[in-house]
């Protein structure tokens, strides 16, 4: 899980609740993990917020498929200080650029269009939360994953008409603290989500071994790849090399050899019923 | 069951999407420019959509009606396609769908008067001959018919037009509108089946063949024509088994004289999309089971494919009259894209 928030008082709750520790002494972003959550500073704007999280992407190991959110304050045009909303559509009112999160987690949460802007605002002329960030942090984190696993979470903090004065850094923290319990409930819901991805990929088989004994063009390292792939899925347990003959004199007799052994395999595909999928909060 | 809705700001006020946005009441309503602002983008994962698909509205500009590949057919001398809709309700393990698109929300294009307007072109061009219109390839053409009422539009328009024949290609039992209408016999109601394990296998979400079976027979018994459409085929070793099982299943339901066509077509895929479908899925057995790419399409090898087909023909026989028989092979296509099937009569004379 990867989680990008503007300010220092934004992330405290997050930090003491997931147990995070800083990561370097003198990073570019400050930078905060646990053993499955990572979490960066990024400082405010939508540039420090792309930076930021491609710093952190890049920290936590490039790894496809993780879950990013982004997490902070926002002003709303309405009158809903300390409600938590999730944006279904994120504009950059600077470009006009407009993404749309897919909405895929089923929970009680409010959604709402989230307006990123340049700078303060505080006439938040549409029916949309306003933020500084958002269209910074969501094409960076997309681009590193998949856009159903990347949300942006807003707790309202002000609208037209209030001052801004008692936006302190303790109320801000505040705010974020009070909706820990709807933060958690989509972390650990985008966190069952991108888990659907990662578990159902099995474990391949090296081509090590086979590449240390028969020389193997480009092509033919793509087939290799593809049936040692199927041989994971229907040889699972089975090691493939015995499946090829000791003598055997190229990498082409190689490839036909492990796809002639599981061409000779029983073929049952109605034995393993289709696993149901882990439930969305 | 829809929990988000995304609506073009164009058709907003469109009666047939007010209609559509009155049955949601909950749905969270999203306006947007245009649908592929939402539907094209790379980096979106078809299998997560499918948790939760959202219901696009848009309005289709463009071609509206496609010509289907050469040899394509059901015995008409022209045939085209058309798409309505955008995906499908149901989640068969096997769907092209997958492959081919990027998102699995629904699109609803709900111009359907435009899509007629586009027939009627059609049919203008080619004068006093028989036009056939499959409904189908992008989506289920009767899965959300009560949702978008597409069904009775569209027999309004055919009844008028007696040279448009249009297939509804269907794993569903919703037929209310087709009941509700007396019987042409220029709409045919074609039915996908698979056996019983396999489609409880791979067809998630689609109603049991049983129901779909009970649903065909309701259908004849009102005089609509029917399709029975084994497509794919899906081999195991217990694939003789398995089909003679459910020949005799859909043939105890139904009389033969019900049927317009019975077509074939074995398991095949442009490989482009089963490469997608492989990163969906890889650990599926299906994908992993022995396919071959021939000529860009994965599909079994040449010789299984023609004994799977040989064997149902052999089967089929016995209770069809050949004459209603179509099978096609991988071999037949030669387009990468959808309509994916590209039918030529097995060996016995086309209607
Ligand atoms: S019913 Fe047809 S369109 Fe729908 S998922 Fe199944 S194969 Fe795809």
């Amino acid at each position: 899980m990867r989680l990008v928030t503007a300010l220092t008082p934004e992330a405290l709750p997050l930090i003491e609740h997931y147990r995070l520790e800083q990561v370097d002494s003198d990073p570019l972003f400050p930078l905060y993990r646990n053993d499955t959550i990572y979490l960066v500073v990024s400082g405010i704007g939508k540039t420090l917020a792309a930076a930021a999280t491609a710093y952190l992407h890049t920290k936590s190991g490039e790894l496809p498929n993780q879950p990013f959110l982004n997490i902070g304050i926002a002003g709303h045009h309405r009158s809903i200080a300390g409600a938590a909303r999730v944006a279904n559509r994120i504009t950059d009112q600077s470009t006009g650029q407009t993404w749309y999160p897919p909405q895929i987690i089923r929970d009680s949460m409010e959604r709402s269009a989230l307006i990123t802007v340049e700078t303060v605002e505080r006439d938040y002329a549409e029916d949309a939360a306003y933020d500084m960030e958002a269209a910074g942090f969501y094409p960076i984190a997309w681009r590193a994953s998949s856009a159903e696993l990347v949300q942006s979470l807003k707790v309202i903090s002000d609208h037209p008409g209030e001052s801004v004065a008692h936006l302190d850094l303790q109320r801000i923290e505040g705010l974020i603290g009070n909706c820990f319990d709807e933060i958690d409930g989509l972390v650990k819901a985008l966190q069952d989500l991108a888990g659907i991805v990662v578990s159902t990929t099995p474990e391949p088989y090296r081509l090590e071994p086979f590449v240390e004994r028969w020389h193997f063009s480009v092509t033919q390292r793509h087939r290799l790849r593809r049936v040692l792939a199927r041989w994971a899925v229907l040889a699972k347990g089975e090691d493939p090399l015995t499946s090829v003959p000791s003598g055997c004199p190229s990498a082409r007799h190689t490839i036909e050899a492990l796809e002639n052994a599981l061409l000779a395999k029983p073929l049952d595909l109605h034995a393993e019923v289709a696993r149901p999928l882990p439930k969305l909060s | 069951m829809i929990q988000t809705i995304y609506i073009e700001r164009q058709v907003a006020d469109h009666p047939r999407a007010r209609e559509v946005l009155a049955r949601f009441p909950a749905a969270q309503r999203i306006d947007c420019d245009r649908y592929t602002e939402i539907f094209n983008p790379k980096n979106q994962n078809f299998r997560l959509q499918k948790q939760q698909p959202a219901l696009i509205i848009a309005h289709k500009f463009g071609k509206r009606v496609l010509s289907a590949p050469e040899g394509y057919g059901i015995g008409g001398q022209h045939n085209y396609y058309f798409s309505h809709m955008l995906n499908c309700i149901y989640d068969c393990r096997y769907c092209f769908l997958q492959g081919m698109y990027r998102s699995a929300h629904y699109v609803l294009f709900i111009n359907y008067d435009d899509f007629f307007a586009s027939m009627d072109r059609t049919l203008a061009n080619h004068p006093s001959e028989d036009v056939w219109f499959f409904s189908g390839y992008d989506c289920d053409s009767l899965a959300l018919d009560p949702v978008t009422g597409f069904a009775t539009h569209l027999l309004t328009f055919l009844e008028s037009r007696q040279r448009a024949f249009v297939e509804l290609r269907t794993k569903s039992t919703q037929i209310r509108a087709l009941l509700a209408a007396p019987a042409i016999p220029n709409a045919v109601v074609a039915f996908s089946l698979t056996p019983t394990e396999t489609a409880d296998r791979f067809e998630h979400k689609a109603p049991p063949i049983a129901k779909r079976l009970q649903a065909m027979r309701q259908l004849a018994d009102k005089g609509w024509p029917l399709g029975l459409r084994f497509d794919p085929l899906i081999f195991d070793d217990a694939f003789e088994e398995r089909y003679r099982r459910l020949f005799e299943e859909v043939f105890a339901a139904l009389a033969p004289q019900s049927l317009h066509s019975v077509t074939l077509g074995a398991f095949r895929m442009p490989q482009r999309f089963f490469r997608n479908l492989i990163r969906l899925y890889p650990s599926e057995p299906l994908f992993a089971s022995p396919l071959q790419n021939r000529s860009g399409l994965v599909s079994y090898s040449k010789t299984r494919e023609e004994e799977m087909i040989r064997f149902c023909l052999k089967e089929l026989t016995t209770y069809v009259p050949p004459e209603r028989l179509f099978s096609c092979s991988a071999d037949t296509r030669q387009h990468g894209n959808p309509p994916v099937q590209t039918l030529q009569a097995a060996g016995v004379p086309k209607r």
